[in-house]
């Protein structure tokens, strides 16, 4: 039987974490010390290793809406056709936050831009709650087992 | 609603302001919407480089929800995030 070579063909536990607002990426040394208890004492979580391949990484995240007269980013708006990467409920919001920056210039503005900024607000809290739902919605199936109840 | 509507809605209130100042005050609205809903969500894809342990991310990135690794074609195996941070370090 053919030897594996090291370290490409051995399916290693890879992890990441944040660090210096960066990413790590590292895999868990082979020789790591089995351990079943739990929480594992850090001295016995083995050494972290740099990946030894060039593979791509994918990385799901919540970002930043694309800016306008932005090129080469998703969601670019860079004529004025574009619309912002938000669903179309919310793009009053932006509008409200413009206006209210607007009022806030000037002293005699101040009661358009409270009414302004409250209005944008509301739609913060409407865009959290969307956020949230994750665009689920209606019931949920479930499975009910006599002994184990609700799953 | 399109860049110029939201763009005219805004001079409608705020006829002195010139263009360049409102498409500013949009960016920042989306920046700030952006950040206090954390609606957008995405992917970002990057190459690994042998022994290098960190990667820059984009300033458009807010929250890592999910690390896919040996991503390629739309594969991927999902990994871990480790708590804390390990204990050795390597030249990475």
């Amino acid at each position: 039987m053919a030897q594996p070579t090291y370290p490409h063909n051995i399916v290693k536990d890879y992890v990441w974490w944040l660090e210096d607002d960066k990413i790590a990426i590292a895999y868990v040394k082979d020789t790591a010390t089995v351990n079943e208890n739990y929480p594992r004492p850090r001295s016995e979580m083995g050494e972290y290793l740099s990946p030894h391949e060039a593979t791509q990484v994918r990385l799901h995240v919540v970002k930043k809406a694309g800016r306008v007269g932005d090129e080469g980013n998703a969601g670019k708006m860079t004529e004025l056709t574009h619309e912002p990467e938000f669903p179309t409920e919310f793009h009053e919001a932006l509008v409200m936050y413009a206006v209210f920056k607007g009022y806030e210039r000037s002293a005699e503005g101040i009661e358009n831009a409270q009414y302004f900024k409250a209005e944008y607000l509301k739609k913060v809290l409407e865009g959290q709650r969307y956020a949230g739902t994750g665009r689920y919605g209606g019931p949920r199936q479930v499975s009910v087992n006599k002994k184990l109840g609700i799953r | 609603m399109k860049l110029k509507e939201m763009m005219e809605f805004v001079q409608q209130h705020h006829p002195d302001m010139g263009e360049t100042e409102v498409k500013n005050l949009i960016n920042r609205g989306m920046e700030d919407f952006s950040i206090k809903t954390k609606m957008i969500t995405g992917t970002f894809t990057f190459d690994t480089i042998i022994d290098k342990r960190y990667y820059t991310l984009p300033d458009l990135i807010l929250e890592i929800d999910e690390v896919y690794y040996d991503s390629g074609d739309s594969k991927g195996r999902r990994i871990p995030r480790l708590v804390g941070k390990p204990q050795e370090m390597d030249r990475g």
